[in-house]
């Protein structure tokens, strides 16, 4: 067997070390022991690199050892060596699953409802900003729907058997008490918050600030109680874009109605339709349905295009959008491997 | 026979004053280069008052370059401003190959696509795993495609990471390496004296952030320490996972039991680590994993999440492999404080001979004589026409494809304009620095002083 085969990592280190003086000279005693103490899996494999590589392999005594992926051992292959195990633990669409369409279509129905919800909104606000509504009627009306609302609400927590506290409550009505008066005693400052300001960039500035509503609206039904980031940003948006619509307004009354139509329409009603949506799809899907009719009916005074295009936009969420999801799943390419960040798995959390 | 010598331009973000893998792989990576009669630069952001040009131990040059920094340590991305400077150094310093590491790094891209707009051969290492799903991943991921269209080799640090790199950049893995990290093992020697034989001692070392996998830490000191009354953990470590740690030490009242150190300096932690028998592990994502291989040359038995490149690093006697799941952790810990307990009659337990282990699988220089190769394998590589250059980036993508083309094609006007205001033999070479008179001084001082000099300044 020819010497240079049979050197072993550890010796032809050594061979190579009076040539590259080692910046961590090694102490003579730990080199004596390494060199009888030799784990099984460094002595096995250790073959050197760079003698095998000049070698072709016609010309090699043994064959070679299988390669292996680990990187503690010198190997016989070259450093850009290619085996064939190589990327066997790919896993391409391991976890991708299959949208069904009508459960798809079931679950557009909240992007709608928000959709139109926005519109009957921005109804709203033409007809008080035209004088076909007045303040008085529409808060009236907003606070008759809350209260309902809030009955409605209050009976579905008793189905879903949730545990009601009376105290929760009277503190609840205590709130709304006392922001509604919050509210009116601010509402002469919001009126001419943006006198300055011409219509045109307040209309601009509305539609992106609903705009932002819409994409960061949080659309899930996981979270019924509180609203944490990114539906605080919607939110946040949905309540400036308020403001700046109601400092058009004419009349504190308006403005004051506006204002707390707006915080009970976007703050509010959503928890109340994720509740719905929980107990009852068909009930979600008629709020949907009455929705979509309401934002078209009110926008059919004012515009025949706008209502016309708001009922074709929600058609197409509803039963376009899905089709088009599970079409778009067959370009699915997700990868998953050894690199892939763990998900830790912990029972006890303690809090 | 004489072995050609090439001038090498090492670049990335991430270098000395900071701390880290990536670090340390340049500078000792560097050095032993150097050591080869290789001659190596370092290019890098300023920090603080370390700015300009500076050498450091064994005459590595470092350029300290101004940039502004964004996050985590990388400069904010300018394309093309950073051409002027990265030209003139690269002619100065009579580059052949400028190498630029890990995919977090702008310096890193921006000089490879300038290197290569001056037809210059490049090298790329990549020191992490990133994944598919997030959005940072998929725009880095564009961003290491573009940047590895035009590479001519390309490194990682472990066979996991290679298979990453070459899908995240679409790249032949033929063109790609595996070099492992090392460590300077004689800085990491095991003390038995500085353990107590009271307690069996498990040393925790890593940032306190959720990557490390500090919530599987949290659940499984509580229950080791339940089980095991012989058992105490140090922990060293900073981050925002220390507010975990420290509530539950509260709530199980293990303050004798649990020492939290806070950030380590480097030079503390081979003494931090000597105290302890046993090292936990519990990152859920690695590339290499340095940490494990200082521990289990301190001698001490490792115990990690069996996660990235981590089962490639050592052999099975001296790790023991845990899933990144609470009770996973705490038989894998449970086992490693049973094979303790009992290393009296397990030989190959003892400290010194992991030490040799260690010692045997790990070397900086076996590093850079593996990077080597990879540079004499592309030195000679023959230089593509331009226009198929803009193929490779032309493939890139739909849009993100003809965007790189643009970008590739600027930069290559750029270097021409640069080419005529500031003609490269104009240019002043930098003076060689000499080896043999600085080996001298050194070898003056060593007799003089009759002790080693510190390896790290």
């Amino acid at each position: 067997m020819p010497p240079r085969l049979s050197v072993s990592f550890r010796s032809r280190w050594r061979d190579a070390a009076p040539d590259c003086p080692a910046l961590p000279s090694p102490l003579p005693e730990t080199a004596e022991e390494a060199a009888e103490e030799t784990a099984d899996d460094v002595s096995g494999a250790a073959s050197a690199p760079a003698a095998a590589a000049s070698i072709a392999p016609a010309e090699r005594l043994r064959p070679r050892r299988p390669w292996r992926r680990l990187l503690y051992i010198q190997q016989d292959y070259p450093d850009d060596y290619v085996d064939d195990t190589f990327l066997r633990e790919l896993q391409k669409n391991a976890n991708v699953r299959m949208y069904d369409y009508s459960t798809v279509v079931l679950q557009t129905t909240v992007v709608t409802q928000h959709l139109s919800s926005i519109m009957v909104f921005i109804a709203v606000f033409i007809n008080l900003y035209c004088g076909a509504m007045t303040g008085s009627t529409l808060l009236w009306c907003s606070s008759a729907a809350t209260v309902l609302g809030f009955g409605a609400w209050d009976m579905l927590r008793l189905v879903q058997q949730t545990p009601v506290q009376r105290t929760a409550r009277l503190g609840l009505i205590k709130g709304a008490v006392l922001f509604a008066l919050l509210l009116f005693g601010l509402s002469p400052i919001l009126r001419t918050l943006t006198e300055d300001t011409s219509s045109d960039t307040i209309w601009a500035m509305t539609v992106i600030f609903f705009c932002v509503n819409l994409a960061f609206h949080d659309y899930s039904t996981g979270n019924l109680t509180n609203i944490r980031f990114p539906g605080s940003v919607s939110l946040n948006a949905a309540v400036l874009a308020s403001v700046l619509l109601a400092s058009q307004l004419d009349s504190n009354l308006s403005v004051f109605a506006f204002l707390s139509f707006a915080l009970q329409w976007f703050a509010l009603f959503p928890i109340f339709r994720r509740h719905l949506k929980r107990v009852s799809s068909a009930a979600s899907v008629a709020t949907t349905v009455a929705l979509a009719l309401v934002a078209a009916a009110l926008f059919m005074h004012i515009s025949r295009a706008v209502a016309m295009l708001h009922v074709l936009g929600a058609l197409f969420i509803t039963f376009g959008c899905p089709l088009w999801l599970i079409w778009v799943q067959r370009y699915k390419n997700e990868l998953h491997g050894p690199w892939d960040e763990a998900r830790p798995i912990v029972h006890r959390y303690f809090h | 026979m004489t072995r050609r010598t090439l001038n090498i331009c090492m670049v990335s973000d991430f270098f000395y004053p900071a701390m880290g893998g990536v670090e340390s792989h340049l500078f000792n990576n560097a050095q032993c280069l150097m050591q080869r009669g290789h001659k190596v630069v370092i290019v890098t952001h300023s920090n603080g008052d370390r700015k300009g040009v500076r050498y450091m131990a064994g005459g590595l040059k470092v350029y300290y370059l101004p940039a502004v920094i964004v996050h985590s340590n990388a400069s904010l991305p300018t394309f093309f401003s950073t051409f002027p400077v990265f030209r003139q150094i690269f002619v100065r310093e009579q580059i052949d190959i400028v190498h630029g590491h890990q995919a977090f790094s702008t310096f890193c891209h921006e000089a490879i696509l300038h290197a290569r707009s001056m037809g210059l051969k490049t090298v790329f290492t990549d020191h992490s795993l990133l994944g598919f799903a997030d959005t940072s991943g998929i725009l880095l991921n564009k961003l290491l495609k573009f940047t590895l269209s035009d590479v001519q080799h390309a490194i990682c640090v472990s066979h996991t990471s290679k298979e990453n790199t070459v899908l995240r950049a679409a790249l032949d893995p033929r063109l790609v390496s595996v070099v492992p990290n090392a460590i300077i093992a004689d800085q990491f020697r095991p003390d038995p004296s500085a353990r107590d034989p009271e307690w069996i001692t498990v040393v925790v070392l890593s940032r306190l952030v959720y990557r490390k996998g500090i919530d599987l830490l949290v659940v499984a000191v509580p229950r080791i320490c339940q089980s095991c009354p012989r058992v105490r953990f140090i922990i060293g470590g900073d981050g925002p996972k220390r507010i975990d740690l420290e509530q539950m030490r509260e709530r199980y009242m293990l303050q004798d039991r649990v020492e939290l150190l806070g950030s380590v300096v480097a030079e503390e932690v081979p003494r931090v680590l000597v105290r302890g028998d046993i090292f936990l592990n519990t990152s859920l994502t690695e590339a290499f994993c340095i940490a494990i291989v200082e521990a289990a040359s301190c001698g001490l038995l490792v115990v990690s999440t069996k996660v990235g490149g981590i089962p490639e690093v050592m052999p099975r006697n001296m790790i023991t492999f845990a899933l990144p799941e609470e009770d996973s952790v705490v038989d894998a810990l449970l086992e490693a404080v049973g094979r303790v307990g009992d290393r009296e009659n397990h030989p190959e337990l003892s400290p010194q001979h992991f030490h040799s282990c260690v010692k045997t699988m790990y070397s900086w220089h076996n590093v850079a004589e593996r990077t080597e190769r990879v540079y004499y394998k592309i030195a000679d590589l023959e230089e593509p026409p331009l226009i198929e250059r803009f193929r490779r980036y032309y493939g890139c993508g739909l849009v993100a494809g003809k965007i790189f083309c643009l970008i590739a094609a600027v930069d290559y006007l750029l270097g021409i304009v640069l080419a005529w205001l500031w003609p490269a033999d104009k240019i002043e070479v930098a003076r060689q620095f000499s080896q043999d008179t600085y080996q001298r001084a050194i070898a003056r001082n060593l007799q003089r002083r009759a002790e080693p000099p510190p390896y790290w300044t």
